[in-house]
């Protein structure tokens, strides 16, 4: 008897049909690909694009500042070049591409043939490269946003900005980060239950570990900022005064959402290279990684430190003395787990043989630099040093040495590490040495002597100085070492040009003998079968393992249900769960993110009716991509080997699409929990504008009592529908139809009642803070109750055409739990808006 | 095979987070007492003791956790969720030590 699940020789034609199933697309068809490789690949090309017109912004900045009183850029093109730069390298660069690498490696490290949902990840992608190109674009117009890339209001208030360059920062951020939120959820669920047979968390690759934090940092900390876009941009197009003092806002307000996701931001960036060098080091060395289990503990206590930072960038703001203690102490504690990380690596390194190879290098160089960063780090989380180097160049030196140490390195090490896996040539060591080298000192060069002239006083963000200051010969050095990094990227971008041949069927291989599953032999379909994984580096303990899952003894050879297909397993044992079918090439993705991004530029350039038109358009590439996918159980269980049958459909909490959903409420929950801290925050800073000052009329109990009886009765309704749905041989379809359209309808009319009873108290929202806020929350549950509405409109189509059934109702659920939260956070805004002014005043 | 529910995901999730969980609500709590505290002009010794109370509260249950982690080790099993629990074990560790830090501060810094 064969000890493997599968027996050979497989079947004649097993894997021309899998080839098949999976191939590229010819023709234009090219765009409509979705395959993880690809999408990854062209994500990480993409930012790697945005890196160098960053770099470029960054090189002429450098070149203005190379000498005093120089004049080759003027101040407010200089203004908007620093607001690029950094809103580029951070929002277009830095997490896109981890994110990008996350996509193309993750399901090759877990033996997956896909991320469950590709053309969520193509919609990221797309939206990403339109948006992106198309924010980047609006420098040469003159229209790029130059209030900094932390864009903090008065200066960015319509009283000094008052053109459409802020806009721009607002909604092209706003729109990218929806890109990003949609890249987490994907990965989140891709990690979680897509892992292969055996693969328990204790065995994931650390690669995931980082990705899987990663992706749940970006769920909490992103909504702060979409948050404070929308409110900015509600303030500067309506006036709902949530940043202007007079009228009872604070611009300190959008300083702590910005920086609630501001910070954790660092570590969302740094955290995946993290896991990227915890892949290498294993790799370079031949010995796993020391301490696996205390890294992922040090990841996971670096996610959550990383939340209890923000006030660190608003020591200079006036903050009673004691929360800033809190700050600076929560400051030095994340320290820890970070050092924890470093000394794992450090550790690995004695405990192995370091082979000297490029990606060896860049990772050296990763811990010197990102170590200097980490300790200046530690200089500037101490109050009094904060004060002194605040809006210094000192800063600016050290969060360079972070994140160029702390990611700009890594990515560079993943670039040389992992191109073996995807290209007919691994990349050239001599190039390779020559463009570290070159990174190595421009890097010290340039950002060291930012330290010095910080130090001496020169203020962040100006775009001259005079000749006296002493602070020439520190920027001339900065000027010449930031040519030196531009010439070690352009030697690294001609050895990609020169040596990376992109393949899916013959590339260079297992060049540095890795242990784990990315570097299985694999083609356009992934793996051609799912290895059991039963330690941290599988191949280095089953020597046969590359040729076993080749040959297809492990499990589904081939296509079962003769389409794209993945197993997935749960969550903690890995264990086979069922047989999800992956949706193949579509235009529907592409054309959704190209209109979606259309409506939000169109808007920001105030072209109304156009953009109405793009986001109807959108609405519908959405409906119709979506209206493919729940194909219900089409298939009868399939035998995936090993006498495992599993089925091919399943629903409810034990669907992917179920785990998206609930990613998704917790995105807005954290979006809610954001928008009620603003309403605390603005209350604390101006009561006087609040109801017990102005003597302003509540709505009366009947109001809020109506409105949260809506809500309930539209919760009610669709538990109803989803009973209903259960018995629907018994009772028919039009139960459920009722039951989801009542559910609409008293949702809506919850929304309704609580934006009339305050309109009809006289409460405008651009009277003040509080008139802002309460229409703000009123505004956050209105859009919920659209989308739910949609949702449920949506299912009722389906049930006309015969698409909802008892067991085809993946849809109904996700629909049900999205109204439960709606009424749910519905419920709480009502208790906030009418219960908190009563209480507090 | 069977495999763990979203229930148990979520039970075991819950379990390795509960230490930094714990200490985020700590931290939360804190700063939100010396921010609303010093706002309305509460007596800076009342936002003192009631900082002092959530930190030994919130040691209090940490070192409980760690105790807790540690009597029902053996009753783990030895594969994935004994992983979980060791990682649990460190985080609250780590997450004490933090609460520690914060009371450095407490300590300290005049209000």
């Amino acid at each position: 008897m064969s000890d493997f699940p599968n027996a050979l020789p497989r079947p004649k034609g097993e894997l021309a049909e899998l080839e098949a199933i999976w191939k590229l697309p010819r023709g234009p068809g090219v765009l409509t690909v979705v395959n993880n490789t690809y999408i990854g690949l062209a994500y990480v090309a993409t930012a790697l694009l945005f890196f160098v017109l960053a770099g470029i912004l960054a090189l002429l900045m450098r070149l203005q500042l190379a000498v005093p009183d120089n004049t080759l850029i003027d101040q407010g093109t200089y203004n908007q070049f620093f607001t690029m730069h950094g809103t580029v390298m951070m929002f277009l660069f830095a997490v896109p591409v981890v994110e990008a690498v996350g996509i193309l490696l993750l399901p090759q490290m877990q033996a997956a043939r896909d991320l469950p949902f590709p053309r969520l990840s193509a919609f990221a992608f797309w939206a990403y490269l339109i948006g992106g190109l198309f924010f980047f674009g609006s420098l040469f117009f003159g229209l790029a946003p130059d209030g900094g890339w932390f864009m903090y209001p008065p200066l960015t208030g319509t009283r000094y900005s008052p053109g459409d360059n802020a806009d721009f920062w607002l909604v092209g951020i706003g729109f990218i980060e929806i890109s990003a939120i949609a890249g987490a959820i994907e990965i989140i669920v891709g990690i979680l239950r897509t892992r292969a047979p055996g693969m328990t968390l204790d065995k994931m690759p650390v690669f995931a570990w980082a990705m899987l934090v990663f992706a749940g940092m970006i769920l909490f900390a992103f909504p702060a900022v979409i948050l404070a876009t929308f409110l900015l941009e509600l303030e500067r197009a309506f006036q709902w005064p949530f940043f202007i003092p007079d009228k009872g806002g604070d611009p300190l307000l959008w300083q702590h959402l910005f920086w609630f996701f501001g910070h954790p931001e660092v570590y969302i960036i740094f955290l995946p290279a993290a896991g990227m060098v915890s892949m290498i080091v294993p790799a370079m060395t031949g010995v796993p990684l020391v301490g696996y289990r205390l890294v992922v503990v040090a990841l996971v206590a670096t996610a959550f430190f990383s939340f209890g930072l923000w006030v660190h960038h608003m020591f200079a703001t006036g903050i009673p003395e004691l929360s800033l203690a809190f700050f600076s102490a929560a400051s030095v504690a994340v320290a820890v787990p970070s050092g924890i990380q470093v000394f794992s690596w450090i550790a690995t390194i004695a405990a192995g043989r370091l082979r000297l190879t490029v990606p060896s290098l860049f990772v050296l160089g990763f811990l010197a630099i990102f170590v200097i960063g980490g300790l200046t780090g530690v200089m500037v989380a101490m109050v009094p040093f904060d004060l002194q180097t605040h809006d210094t160049y000192f800063i600016v030196a050290h969060l360079h040495y972070v994140l160029i140490g702390g990611m700009v390195f890594p990515v560079f090490a993943a670039i040389y590490h992992w191109t073996p896996i995807l290209s007919a040539r691994p990349l050239s060591e001599r190039l390779g040495r020559w463009s570290f080298g070159l990174l190595f000192v421009g890097v010290n060069v340039t950002f060291f002597p930012m330290h010095i002239v910080g130090l001496m006083g020169m203020p962040r963000r100006v775009y001259t100085y005079p000749e006296q200051m002493g602070w020439d010969w520190p920027n001339l050095l900065s000027t010449a070492g930031a040519f030196a990094i531009a010439a070690g990227v352009l030697v690294c971008l001609v050895d990609l040009a020169l040596n990376f041949r992109f393949t899916t069927t013959g590339s260079a291989g297992n060049v540095w003998r890795a242990g784990t599953l990315e570097w299985l032999p694999n083609e356009v379909y992934g793996t051609r079968s799912i290895p059991v994984v039963s330690s941290r580096e599988p191949l280095w303990d089953d020597a046969n393992l590359a040729e076993d899952v080749r040959a297809g003894r492990y499990f589904l050879p081939g296509a079962s249900t003769g389409g794209r297909e993945t197993l997935i397993t749960s969550p903690i044992h890995a264990d086979p769960q069922y047989l999800l079918q992956i949706p193949g090439p579509s235009w529907r993705s592409l054309l959704a993110a190209a209109f979606t991004a259309a409506f939000f530029l169109l808007l920001t350039v105030k072209l109304v009716v156009p953009a109405v038109a793009c986001g109807v358009l959108a609405v519908a590439m959405i409906i119709a991509w979506l209206w493919q996918t729940d194909p219900g159980a089409n298939h009868p269980p399939v035998d995936i080997g090993d006498d495992l049958v599993l089925p091919v459909y399943v629903t409810g909490p034990a669907s992917h699409s179920w785990w998206a959903m609930v990613a998704l409420l917790l995105v807005a929950a954290s979006l809610f929990i954001a928008l009620f801290f603003s309403y605390l925050y603005n209350w604390t800073v101006s009561p006087q504008v609040w109801p017990a000052a102005t003597g302003q009329r509540l709505p009366v109990a009947s109001w809020p009592a109506a409105s949260a009886t809506a809500f309930m009765v539209g919760s009610v309704a669709m538990a109803f529908s989803g009973q209903m749905l259960a018995r629907a041989r018994e009772y028919g379809d039009w139960p459920v139809r009722l039951g989801i359209a009542c559910a609409c309808l008293a949702l809506a009319a919850g929304a309704l009642i609580e934006l009339q009873g305050h309109w009809q108290t006289g409460l405008r929202p651009a009277m003040n803070s509080y008139g802002a806020l309460v229409y703000a929350v009123i505004a956050v549950q209105c859009q919920l109750v659209a989308v739910a509405v949609f949702m449920g409109l949506y299912t009722i189509a389906r049930s006309a055409a015969g698409m909802l059934t008892p067991v085809r109702r993946a849809t109904f659920d996700n629909t049900l739990l999205f109204c439960h939260y709606t009424v749910g956070q519905g419920l709480l805004g009502l208790l906030i808006v009418h219960g908190f002014p009563r209480i507090a005043g | 095979m069977i495999g763990v529910g979203p229930g148990g995901f979520v039970r075991y999730l819950l379990s390795m987070l509960a230490g930094p969980l714990i200490w985020f609500i700590y931290f939360s709590v804190i700063y939100g007492v010396v921010g609303f505290g010093g706002a309305f002009g509460f007596a800076p010794s009342g936002i003192r003791l009631f900082a002092w109370a959530a930190t030994l509260a919130a040691g209090a249950a940490l070192i409980l956790l760690l105790w807790y982690a540690r009597r029902s080790r053996a009753s783990i099993e030895p594969k994935g969720p004994r992983a979980v629990h060791e990682v649990a074990g460190f985080l609250t560790a780590l997450s004490l030590f933090a609460v520690l830090i914060e009371a450095l501060a407490l300590l300290i810094v005049p209000l």
